[in-house]
């Protein structure tokens, strides 16, 4: 119930789009307007173009933003609306910022509660309202109920009761003085902590595969020069898309392309081969691909297997490709084999291919599969959260426990501890739903023998 | 003016308490001061504030709230102060925040005084009889019925009968009525409370046996020293010499104190051994609370020795605590062996205890069974929600612990008062102090077992350090009689004091760059602080350096509270009907009906309401607002 936030969502739906839509509604707008767009005092109703700055002073993206005054908008409060180029992650970043400049994500149905409740939708649609609102939490809370319903429901009571213990342990010296209860040190205190800690850093991961998952898993073909990666590229996609040409060279960016591998999204991203050149617009086109293998899971190191291995390649990709899952494709193995695998970088699979047999790049799209399936283990019924807002309440519970941490380490007294510990349980409250000081008590009574 | 006993139907008193417990005696002493004319009425003048069990008062969480209690004007801490014979500040290493004041006291020493200061009062009259029904008239209580035949009328009443109700108590197989051994036991109340629609359960508390002290053997035991400087209760450095000797009569203090200070105790601990487990084991089948022939749940904070034995084995003996009862008695209180087991298996179990193996039981512990008036019933101010101008307090709620009860008392005591005169009642809240917290915990949340007060309930722990008590009230002390012109003077210059200090501490730059705040926060010793602080009151100079050391954590409870008081400003109105409302779930809209939360905040307090139904009352509230 905090009526005076000011509250942020996503108004259009969430996925790629040419533009998305997000409505700050709350007294903060005109502070806004200040901090992120330098404007102080924003003719409303009017659409301005600006760059979004973020709390960090970065660009993020050039936006449309309207301001609407107090009264004359849709909630009756003051409402900012930014139109900006309709990418996921600027959407997050954008929500992300907002957030940091201290709104908050709207819950469903809230607007329309603040316009009824500021007397912008009149009385006949009350009940109606009322409905909605209601109507739409229950189902906010059957897909969370369903959602949660498997593994990750189980896991976060798991978190829950665990933190709960440890307040329960340091409840129970400061309750029951006379009780004798064993205080535990500091050390036995982080043994606790810090399985918590991962448990939580794993669920919030897990929301990171998510959002990979629904923007889909990057794939690229890396390789030197005329290897065969447009060809492989084009058989994998079964489009004649990139350009191949005998001379070297030829794809100068990167392409991409969805597809679906294994029931996994996948972007698949032809490159330019990298190799020394003189050419400017190579050049980019080269330092380009070696950015897209640090965004990309899995990477598909194409070689000319006719040809030795191409060391001063690997030297200009060697840093970026060290946490990959690389899979090798030795090309042209219709001609005599020069390379010697003994160069590959360790832990890669490797599959030999010549490209204009047919059905060649079946045993690579296995390959791809397998170890999609192998970093990607995901159960789709049980392990995905909901929203970012969820995974915003872990990144919180998990800051409480760090702080936990840093206080008990300097040795100040317990019910300091304890109040961290309560906002950790907190912030899991808010995704699982509320504990009162009754389930502490009960596991402090359960643990130990207390009282005269 | 005290005219006497009226029974005349056409002059009632303003306020009428039934029992003259812990509960009892605080509401009776807080509505005269309020300005009522108070009857007060038990079964038994020889057991005025009785202390059944433990005989001290305070300890965790309960320490703290004889302190608000004397904040506001109660009599439990003065009371405890000069009845005490060991003093002991709980806690003493760790924060102040959880620090709690004890003190052992002469249980007779105790009571005297209470049923004293209760005589001297011009405003209360006292009397003997049991009140065994109440006069309703359109479902307002205007009187009570007694077994003597009389009838007595008020404008309100107090119910604080204790453990009284139904009561029966156990040893072994055999059953007795009565609250208290050798005390009466209160039947009619419970019929009329059930007829008029007022919920009824039970609940089942024990006690200990008690040992003749020369048959203890003390050299098997430890010592148990009190503090060398007593933590008192009161406050001392806002009340002038006069007003300690409390009661005012016909315009001036009037003694009621001893010249001389009682002299202190030692208390002893021994443990029981597998020896103790064995007997106990071999003979559960005979204990009552195991057969399940006592109905009603127990606290799970004061188990039953049975109940530490079956749950906890032996561990390496469980911890028992030898007590005094007083100073002129040779009586001893045997603090963790709570049962029911028949009287010759406490015989055997007694003497199976180091330093205990000729101990003779003078009284044989027992447990008892008792009716509680479901505090749910009961509105922020302890009126009943059936019945108006009835209110509640004390073990009738369904807590446990003198302290508890002497807090609802003063709630009840207050709101009684200010209900007969025609005025507002005073609510505490959740951020004021573990009183507030106590009346919201009963009245929204109920209890499954005998309530009693931890530090963890207080959401606002930090900020109720025991020395604050009297700062966190002041605003009440501002809007009510409950204390002197002078000491309330006192207290808003205390507060004064204590501020500019904090502040100074904060901005004078003593080394350097540092101010005294960063020197403090660092730990340095107190000889850094300018010479005129040393000078200060101890209690004083304790409150400073709190707010100083832990200034962000206390800043950020107060932040806290900010946002808690924009919800509590929603208020729901007595006549709001729950039922057909589009949205609400039924479980939720069956609680609120029963519960009958006052301000949106609370409503979202009650277990069960989630946030869709509050969501829900909140456009229903607006709606109505603007209709």
């Amino acid at each position: 119930m905090r009526e005076c936030d000011t509250i942020v969502s996503l108004a259009t739906i969430a996925g790629e789009s040419a533009l998305g839509v997000i409505r700050v509604s709350g007294k903060l707008c005109k502070t806004l307007c200040e901090d992120i767009f330098n404007i102080t005092t924003p003719t409303p109703r009017t659409a301005t173009v600006r760059n979004y700055l973020s709390i960090k002073g970065k660009t993020v993206d050039q936006v449309l933003l309207t301001f609407f005054e107090n009264g004359k908008s849709y909630t009756g409060e003051q409402t900012l609306e930014l139109t900006f180029h309709g990418n996921p992650l600027i959407a997050n970043q954008i929500l992300d910022d907002l957030i940091k400049r201290k709104c908050r994500l709207a819950e469903p149905g809230e607007y329309t509660k603040r316009a009824f409740l500021n007397g912008k939708i009149d009385l006949s649609q009350a009940e109606a309202v009322a409905e909605l609102i209601s109507a739409s939490s229950e189902i906010e809370i059957e897909i969370a109920n369903h959602q949660l319903r498997g593994s990750l429901s189980k896991r976060l009571h798991v978190i829950q009761s665990g933190i709960i213990n440890l307040q329960a342990q340091f409840e129970a010296s400061i309750d029951f003085p006379e009780d004798e209860i064993k205080e535990k040190n500091v050390g036995e205190i982080l043994t606790i902590v810090k399985p918590l800690k991962s448990a939580i850093t794993q669920l919030i991961n897990s929301t990171n595969i998510k959002s990979t998952l629904s923007q889909g898993i990057k794939i690229s073909l890396i390789g030197p020069p005329n290897v065969g990666k447009s060809t492989l590229f084009n058989n994998l996609v079964h489009e004649n898309r990139a350009l191949v040409s005998k001379d070297s060279g030829t794809t100068r960016d990167y392409l991409s392309k969805e597809l679906n591998i294994g029931g996994y999204k996948v972007e698949l991203f032809d490159t330019a081969g990298i190799r020394k050149t003189t050419s400017e617009v190579e050049q980019l086109g080269i330092q380009n691909s070696i950015r897209l293998i640090d965004d990309s899971a899995i990477v598909l190191l194409v070689f000319d297997s006719s040809l030795p291995y191409p060391t001063e390649f690997y030297n200009s990709i060697r840093k970026e490709i060290k946490s990959k899952a690389i899979i090798v494709v030795e090309n042209k193995n219709d001609l005599k084999r020069e390379i010697s695998s003994s160069d590959y970088p360790r832990n890669s699979k490797v599959i030999t291919t010549s490209m204009i047999e047919d059905g060649c790049s079946e045993n690579i799209i296995s390959e791809i599969e397998k170890v999609l399936s192998d970093q990607f283990k995901i159960n789709p019924s049980s392990d995905i959260l909901v929203s970012k807002r969820q995974s915003n309440h872990l990144v919180d519970a998990r800051a409480h426990l760090d702080e936990v941490v840093s206080l008990i380490s300097s040795s100040i007294n317990e019910e300091i501890i304890l109040q961290e510990l309560k906002l950790s349980i907190e912030s899991i409250n808010s995704i699982i739903g509320r504990t009162d000081n009754e389930d502490m008590l009960d596991q402090l009574f359960q643990n130990f023998c207390i009282g005269k | 003016m005290n005219t006497g006993l009226k029974t005349d139907k056409l002059n009632p008193y303003d306020v009428i308490v039934c029992g003259a417990g812990h509960a009892g005696c605080e509401a009776a002493l807080a509505a005269s001061r309020c300005g009522a004319e108070v009857l007060i009425l038990t079964g038994n003048l020889d057991t005025v504030a009785q202390m059944s069990c433990n005989p001290a008062i305070g300890g965790q969480a309960k320490g703290q709230i004889v302190r608000e209690i004397d904040a506001l004007g109660g009599e439990m801490a003065l009371n405890t102060d000069l009845s005490a014979i060991q003093f002991k500040l709980l806690n003493s290493s760790k924060g102040p925040a959880v620090q709690a004041p004890r003190a052992q006291c002469d249980k007779k020493a105790y009571q005297l005084r209470m049923k004293h200061v209760l005589e001297l009062n011009e405003n209360i009259t006292t009397f003997q009889s049991i009140v065994d029904g109440l006069i309703i008239k359109k479902d307002k209580c205007v009187g009570v019925k007694t077994t003597l035949g009389i009838n007595f009328y008020g404008k309100s009443i107090v119910v604080t009968t204790g453990t009284f109700l139904r009561a029966l108590m156990h040893v072994g197989k055999e059953k007795a009525e009565g609250g208290r051994l050798g005390d009466h036991v209160a039947k009619g109340l419970s019929a009329d409370f059930t007829e008029y629609g007022i919920e009824l359960n039970r609940f089942k508390t024990g006690t200990p046996p008690r040992l003749l002290g020369r048959s203890i053997n003390f050299e098997k035991t430890e010592t148990q020293y009190g503090d060398k400087e007593p933590t008192k209760f009161a406050f001392y450095d806002t009340r002038n010499q006069e007003e300690m000797f409390h009661v005012e009569q016909k315009g001036r203090w009037f003694h009621v104190e001893q010249s001389q200070p009682l002299p202190t105790v030692q208390c002893f601990t021994t443990r029981t051994t597998s020896q103790t487990a064995e007997i106990i084991k071999q003979n559960l089948h005979l204990s009552p609370l195991y057969k399940g022939d006592i109905s009603g749940t127990g606290p799970r904070y004061c188990p039953s020795v049975e109940d530490k034995i079956v749950r906890f084995g032996e561990k390496e003996g469980h911890r028992i605590y030898l007590e005094p009862e007083g100073i002129n008695t040779d009586e001893w209180y045997v603090n963790g062996l709570s049962t029911s087991l028949p009287f010759d298996v406490q015989k055997d179990v007694v003497q199976s205890i180091p330093g205990l193996e000729q101990a003779i039981i003078i009284r044989p512990a027992y447990a008892v069974e008792y009716d509680y008036a479901n505090p749910t019933q009961l509105t922020r101010s302890l009126e009943s929600l059936k019945i108006e101008s009835l209110f509640f307090a004390g073990q009738i709620n369904g807590t446990s612990g003198y302290e508890e009860a002497a807090a609802q008392g003063l709630v009840a005591g207050i709101n009684s008062a200010r209900k007969a005169l025609d005025q507002n009642p005073i609510i505490f809240g959740r951020d004021e102090g573990y009183i507030g917290v106590l009346i919201d915990d009963l009245v929204t949340k109920g209890t499954t077992e005998p309530y009693r007060m931890f530090t963890s309930r207080a959401e606002y722990r930090l900020l109720f350090n025991h020395t604050s008590s009297e700062l966190r009230y002041l605003p009440k002390l501002q809007i009510t009689n409950l204390i002197s012109q002078e000491r309330k003077q006192a207290i808003v210059s205390k507060a004064k004091l204590i501020n500019e200090w904090v502040l100074r501490m904060r901005t004078e730059k003593v080394y350097a760059n540092d101010t005294y705040s960063d020197l403090v926060k660092r730990g340095e010793n107190e000889m850094v602080l300018p010479k005129d602080f040393r000078k200060l009151h101890k209690e004083t100079r304790s409150e400073i350096l709190y707010r100083v050391k832990y200034e962000g954590y206390l800043l950020r409870e107060l932040k806290n509270i900010d946002r808690m008081k924009d919800s509590e400003r929603i208020k729901i109105p007595k006549s709001f009907s729950y039922e057909d409302i589009p949205g609400l779930r039924k479980e939720s809209a069956e609680k609120l009906s029963v519960i009958k939360p006052e301000t949106l905040a609370q409503a979202n307090r009650i277990s069960g309401v989630n946030p869709s139904d509050i969501s829900v009352l909140m456009i229903l509230l607006a709606k109505s607002n603007t209709n």
